[in-house]
């Protein structure tokens, strides 16, 4: 390999690496700016494409996005809160329709 | 804002128990206001189909009584998404275990529609679907099956899919494929829109305007409405003859 050719993969490697840098900083900005504001009253965050969410067009969905989310890790048992409903939650509709009463442990 | 929720299911005409599992949550929080509607079908000519959909629909269940309220203090949908996604996995592993420790096969599908304020997600895995029903029926939701796949590689036609001996095949759903890939999505609920979920029994044998025609969101309004007139069309299914189980779920936000 010539010193041209390796010189033309350094440039190449480190604009993968500047693009990566900016993307994901603009995204953490844009997620830092939207939970100040408050999420739940807000439009829907800002999101880029994941291939698999990407596929089915969202086309019924007004201002719809896709999200980045890691699909490849293994995900962990979420830690478990006390199992009391709090007071500021009140429930208006509660229809929970089941045929089993066999649980799997 | 409010929002309007309404669920039914039936046993149908055919099968000796009722897989599908249902859920219909309206909940007032200190941020706003929270549902979850949700349709799990329990597979067809799996047994203990009906223990996959019950173990989905109770972990998204507590999930939403016990968790929600804390999550919306620093409500993320990214977060939600991620989060919604990890329990799909872990409940696909922990279905695919149970299966496999007691010899049995089990599966269902999963498809629903967490809402806060005036924003929504969408999470769906198999070939129950969403409708949007506002000025005109809109299917959200792809169908997880082969002849969907077929008829997207342009290997077979809507036609033939609709005879195709392999039409009711799911290319993935929970407590089966190994890897499962739920498809996700976000948007912002219109006001006086009314969404539908339901199994694929309460589809075969109706057609899209059927539906749009009996669950216009011009008519049906209120929670009254919603569940007389799912009731009505689940009764016109029975009639044609439909063997699967049958279950649909109502939502509708105005504000």
């Amino acid at each position: 390999m010539t010193k041209y050719e390796l010189m033309v993969i350094a440039a190449a490697a480190a604009a993968f690496v500047l693009i990566n840098i900016i993307m994901w900083s603009i995204i953490i900005a844009k997620e830092k700016k939207s939970r100040k504001n408050n999420a739940p009253a807000q439009p829907a965050m800002p999101y880029y494409g994941m291939p698999a969410m990407t596929q089915a067009v969202p086309q019924s969905v007004t201002q719809t996005r896709t999200a980045v989310f890691n699909t490849r890790a293994n995900p962990t048992e979420p830690p478990q809160r006390p199992r009391v409903k709090r007071s500021d939650f009140i429930l208006l509709d509660d229809i929970v329709i089941v045929h089993t009463d066999e649980r799997i442990e | 804002m409010k929002y309007i929720v309404a669920a039914e299911t039936d046993i149908g005409i055919t099968k000796k128990v009722n897989q599908d599992s249902v859920c219909v949550k309206n909940a007032e929080t200190k941020q706003g206001k929270a549902a979850l509607v949700m349709v799990c079908d329990g597979m067809g000519g799996l047994s203990k189909g009906e223990l996959a959909s019950a173990e989905v629909i109770r972990s998204f269940s507590d999930w939403f009584d016990y968790e929600l309220a804390y999550e919306l203090e620093n409500w993320s949908w990214r977060d939600a998404g991620q989060s919604v996604l990890n329990r799909l996995k872990l409940l696909n592993s922990r279905i695919i275990d149970y299966g496999r420790l007691n010899g049995v096969q089990l599966g269902t599908t999963v498809t629903g529609i967490l809402a806060v304020n005036n924003q929504m997600m969408t999470f769906h895995v198999g070939d129950s679907r969403i409708y949007k029903l506002s000025y005109h029926i809109k299917q959200l939701t792809e169908d997880h099956t082969f002849v969907n796949r077929e008829v997207k590689r342009g290997t077979m036609t809507a036609e033939q899919a609709k005879t195709d001996p392999r039409r009711n095949a799911l290319t993935q759903c929970i407590g089966v494929s190994g890897d499962i890939t739920p498809e996700i999505k976000f948007g912002t609920i219109e006001s006086g829109t009314n969404y539908l979920i339901c199994s694929d029994g309460f589809r075969h044998v109706i057609t899209e305007e059927e539906i749009f025609d009996g669950l216009s969101p011009k008519r049906i309004t209120t929670k009254s409405s919603m569940q007389a007139r799912i009731r009505e069309l689940i009764e016109t299914v029975k009639n044609r003859k439909e063997s699967d189980n049958i279950s649909a779920v109502m939502f509708r936000a105005e504000y």
